[in-house]
């Protein structure tokens, strides 16, 4: 009942759903949809998770019995293992600081005359500074010293963030955040206020207070002359955006995962000689057909002779797509008839042996 | 080791095999010659560029022309799904894309649908979205300078959802609640002004598919794009370009990217020619080498054939 039953029945149901709903217009229908659909995408998910398993149930053995090549599956387990640490979201559990400070120090004469605020950045050499929407610029200057970028009074809108991938930012909204926080002792006796006043309903106070923690919590602007020195220190992230993460998948899986795909040139080329023959009239016209297309995907087909992408592009407009939507609609054709199958509980092989 | 004297005799040595002919050694090349050529045929354009001249095929005149009749303003909605496998067939077209809508000052939204993606699209955002790509003065670009785009007012990352299709239709459905109503970086969608008023994929003006496989452009056709009568343009790997073709005849892409003979023609469209253009000449020769060997393969194989239909012996 359980093991075949049980879930048939659970095929027909949803499965007639599947196709019922589209002719179902009720908002009811389309929410249960939403809901079906969210249910595949936990289930697409979760098969990582049994993959995980079976992958460990598959060569743990493997590597206990030392079959052929069992090191390979050591390297295999023992990467995926690094993968896995190194993609957890270590910082949320240990927190991080927020990577900077800023401290409207001094007067520009120059500056204020030219009615202008001056952004002085203390950084790395490896950091990369923006004021505003301006494009970043190295945080020193050639000769080593802080770069200094003259901005509009108003606003501190700025970015710090380091060249290479897999470190945080300080930025506009993390010197907000810190400065709210700085000010947590004044802000406190303001929210409670705020919520009393809320709780009693007095508009006008809501309001003035609402506005006066605003003020707090919002970093002053700069006035023309003024100096803010920005001392930014981008820290190193963890999880799947960190730098060790990063790191491994830029010099690691990157070059093995290009490495792969680049093999096929040669492989190809190694196919063409051994295997690509005109045996028979078939054969022949896909041969032709392949180098035909070969010579007008090729930059210098047009050069070799002007109508050589356009007998590609005849090719592929019309024997090519004539062929490959007859093969979509027959695989279609072929799906609807599996499936009709299936919703109607006459096709249980995915159930099972047992 | 000595013979007692009742063992048999020693048999007689088999009869010398005669050495192969040239048309036998031939067939049997040793295919390392082939990986040597190819890999010469790959090395030498690099080192000695010769510069064939370039021209758009109608798929990406028409790719192109769709996404220029963009406004300033307009957002798109951009699908990344791709690994760094593909990236020397896809990324020229992403960066020479990014240029044009950062020109006509057209928002973006990216997601992507590859496990393998996320890194690698972090990379791209911060060197083309971030970052200016062909500010004022740049060398051999004659177009107007972009600016550098600001996370979350000109572009917003949504990051990587697994699901696949199912991602997919719930993108048609329900934006935010494909993506948990967060952006990558946190942010709630809600307090993103580009993302007011859109909530689904029909809400935005031009669907873009950046696509080197399963789950890609095919199922985004496939799956959302007559339901909810989508404007959409791919671009993907060489070898999907027969796959897709048949949507772009049906209207249903309104232009494909295909390969990197392709991005190189959509690099000189933009006017900022790059790793694409680059490419073209190891292009040539390593289509050159496959097509070489694909003759002097059947060429011998003719030959064989006559020679033993004829009973005849290569010398």
């Amino acid at each position: 009942m359980l093991k075949k039953t049980l879930p048939v029945a659970l095929g027909v149901v949803v499965g007639l759903y599947a196709v019922i709903q589209y002719y179902v217009p009720h908002h009811a229908v389309g929410t249960v949809t939403d809901e079906l659909r969210d249910w595949a995408a936990i289930l697409s998910a979760a098969a990582y998770l049994l993959g995980a398993i079976n992958l460990i149930q598959v060569t743990l053995p493997k590597i206990r019995r030392r079959e052929p090549d069992w090191q390979f599956k050591v390297v295999m387990l023992l990467s995926a293992g690094v993968m896995l640490i190194v993609g957890l979201p270590w910082g949320k559990v240990a927190g991080g600081g927020p990577g900077g400070q800023v401290v409207i120090e001094g007067r520009d004469e120059a500056a204020a005359a030219a009615g202008k605020a001056v952004l002085r950045f203390e950084a790395d050499a490896d950091v990369l500074v923006q004021a505003g929407t301006a494009a970043p610029v190295p945080s020193r200057d050639p000769f080593g010293r802080p770069a200094e970028i003259q901005v509009e009074p108003g606003p501190l809108v700025f970015k710090a963030f380091r060249e290479v991938a897999g470190y945080g930012e300080f930025d506009t909204d993390a010197y907000a955040r810190a400065y709210a926080a700085a000010h947590e002792a004044e802000l406190a006796p303001v929210r409670a206020e705020l919520a009393a006043a809320t709780t009693a309903g007095d508009a006008a106070a809501i309001t003035r207070l609402s506005e006066r923690l605003a003020a707090l919590s919002t970093p002053p602007p700069l006035a023309a002359g003024q100096v803010a020195v920005i001392t930014a220190d981008p820290p190193m992230q963890w999880g799947s955006s960190g730098r060790i993460f990063v790191w491994i998948y830029d010099h690691v899986f990157a070059p093995c995962n290009a490495t792969m795909f680049a093999l096929l040139a040669f492989f190809v080329a190694s196919a063409a000689f051994r295997a690509f023959r005109a045996r028979n009239v078939e054969a022949a016209l896909l041969l032709v057909a392949a180098i035909l297309i070969m010579i007008g995907n090729m930059p210098m087909g047009r050069w070799l002779w002007e109508d050589f992408p356009d007998i590609k592009q005849w090719i592929l407009d019309v024997p090519n797509n004539g062929s490959r939507r007859a093969i979509i609609m027959g695989a279609a054709v072929g799906a609807i008839s599996t499936s009709l199958r299936v919703v109607l509980g006459l096709e249980r092989s995915h159930l099972g042996s047992d | 080791m000595s013979t007692s004297a009742g063992s048999p005799p020693p048999a007689p040595a088999p009869a010398a095999a005669p050495p192969p002919s040239r048309l036998e050694r031939l067939q049997r090349f040793d295919r390392r010659w082939i990986f040597l050529a190819m890999g010469l045929a790959i090395v030498l354009p690099i080192l000695f560029p010769i510069g064939l001249p370039i021209k758009a095929g109608p798929m990406t005149r028409a790719a192109f022309d769709t996404i220029e009749a963009l406004q300033p303003g307009d957002v798109v909605y951009l699908s990344l799904d791709l690994d760094p496998a593909s990236t020397p067939e896809l990324e020229p077209f992403y960066r020479a894309l990014m240029l044009q809508l950062k020109r006509k000052g057209v928002r973006i939204v990216i997601g992507s649908l590859w496990y393998a993606s996320p890194p690698l699209v972090q990379r791209w955002i911060g060197e083309s979205l971030d970052r200016p790509i062909a500010p004022a003065g740049t060398a051999g670009y004659g177009g107007p300078p972009d600016r550098p785009y600001v996370k979350n007012v000109d572009y917003v990352n949504l990051g990587f959802r697994e699901g696949k299709q199912a991602v997919i239709q719930n993108l048609g459905a329900d934006l935010r609640k494909a993506f948990d109503g967060v952006a990558v970086d946190g942010t709630p969608l809600d307090q993103i002004p580009m993302l007011d008023g859109r909530n689904q994929l029909k809400d935005f003006d031009l669907i873009i598919l950046v696509s080197a496989g399963f789950p890609g452009a095919k199922e985004y056709v496939q799956y959302v794009q007559s339901t909810y009568n989508l404007k959409m343009v791919a671009a993907c790997t060489a070898v999907s370009t027969t796959d897709l073709s048949p949507y772009m005849q049906s209207g249903q892409l309104l232009g494909l990217v295909g390969g990197l003979a392709a991005s190189a023609e959509y690099e000189l469209l933009v006017g900022k020619p790059g790793t694409a253009v680059d490419g073209a000449d190891v292009l040539n020769a390593g289509h050159l080498m496959v097509i070489v060997a694909i003759i002097f393969g059947n060429v011998i194989y003719f030959v064989g054939r006559r020679r033993r239909r004829g009973g005849g012996t290569a010398s």
